[in-house]
């Protein structure tokens, strides 16, 4: 065979399967590469992933010391996988989370986590802000996050 | 649309020639579709000339056109036994297919491959995960990538 590309070479590849992918392993995923990780902290893909992923999942989100976030997903635990608890992020950039959403009504109404730390913000915003407090356990549905 | 038993031409990046029933790719191709339905496919004279599609690969392709043609009516579990079966290919034959499906807009084709991608990558580690797809540069420089290793190890 002659030149052989990269599969993921291609911009619209990426994007395309890291739509179908779950978002718990999205994460994960933005370790992969560069391209990868500019593709799943992107807000529009973050969007455009809400709208197309089909899964749902009941998942936590514990915020210890309002340093680091932990993704608890729920179904996942109750399978005894180690992917059921998640280090999110270490929160060293608190400043991009200050200013995204007003208030927690934003997760009631969506009822959703949009993936991870990028649109974490709703939730950081409302709970953080509001409670001011070290440790939150904010329960919501993930549907489909 | 045409009748059933029509058949067009397609033409591989080796010039060579396959016949195929008109309906078969019409139902599957968007822009096999659109060219007969605009009548700039001229049944006497035109092949469709697909130049970056080798023969291998377009084979691959009117055999899951021809297939889920004629077996819509299957049911689901036999049909994805058959496209677990078709897809069992190594990573440089499901580039060349998604490159085909993408190029003829086979939309459950293209699905099915990327479907295929997630499957390929799901649960694995990061390192593994750069082996299956190839990717040979990730992008990073050495402080990120040794960031990353840092804050995740249970990642790679």
């Amino acid at each position: 065979m002659e030149k052989r590309h990269e599969i993921m070479d291609d911009n619209t590849t990426s994007s395309l399967v890291l739509l179908r992918v779950p978002a718990k392993q999205l994460a994960r995923l933005r370790c992969v590469s560069k391209l990868w990780y500019s593709f799943i902290s992107d807000p529009q893909f973050a969007e455009m992933h809400f709208h197309h992923s089909p899964a749902s999942t009941n998942a936590y989100v514990f915020i210890e010391k309002v340093t680091v976030v932990y993704f608890v997903d729920l179904d996942a635990l109750f399978r005894d996988n180690n992917d059921a608890l998640q280090r999110l992020c270490s929160l060293t950039s608190m400043g991009k989370f200050s200013y995204a959403m007003e208030s927690t009504d934003w997760i009631q109404q969506r009822n959703i986590l949009a993936p991870y730390c990028f649109s974490l913000r709703g939730l950081f915003q409302g709970y953080l802000g509001g409670n001011n407090c070290e440790s939150v356990l904010a329960p919501f549905q993930v549907s489909p996050y | 649309m045409g009748s059933p038993l029509k058949k067009i031409m397609l033409c591989s990046s080796e010039k060579e020639i396959f016949s195929v029933e008109e309906q078969v790719m019409v139902q599957h191709s968007v822009i096999i579709n659109n060219m007969i339905e605009d009548g700039s496919y001229n049944y006497e004279e035109s092949k469709i000339p697909l130049d970056c599609v080798d023969s291998k690969t377009l084979k691959k392709v009117i055999d899951y056109c021809t297939y889920h043609t004629h077996h819509h009516n299957d049911n689901q579990e036999d049909l994805e036994a058959w496209d677990a079966q078709f897809l069992n290919v190594d990573s440089n034959g499901l580039y060349d297919l998604l490159m085909a499906a993408n190029y003829l807009e086979i939309r459950n084709l293209l699905d099915l491959i990327y479907r295929t991608i997630k499957n390929m990558i799901k649960g694995k580690k990061i390192d593994e995960i750069r082996r299956i797809l190839n990717i040979k540069d990730h992008g990073f420089t050495p402080e990120e990538e040794e960031q990353n290793r840092k804050e995740y190890p249970h990642f790679y």
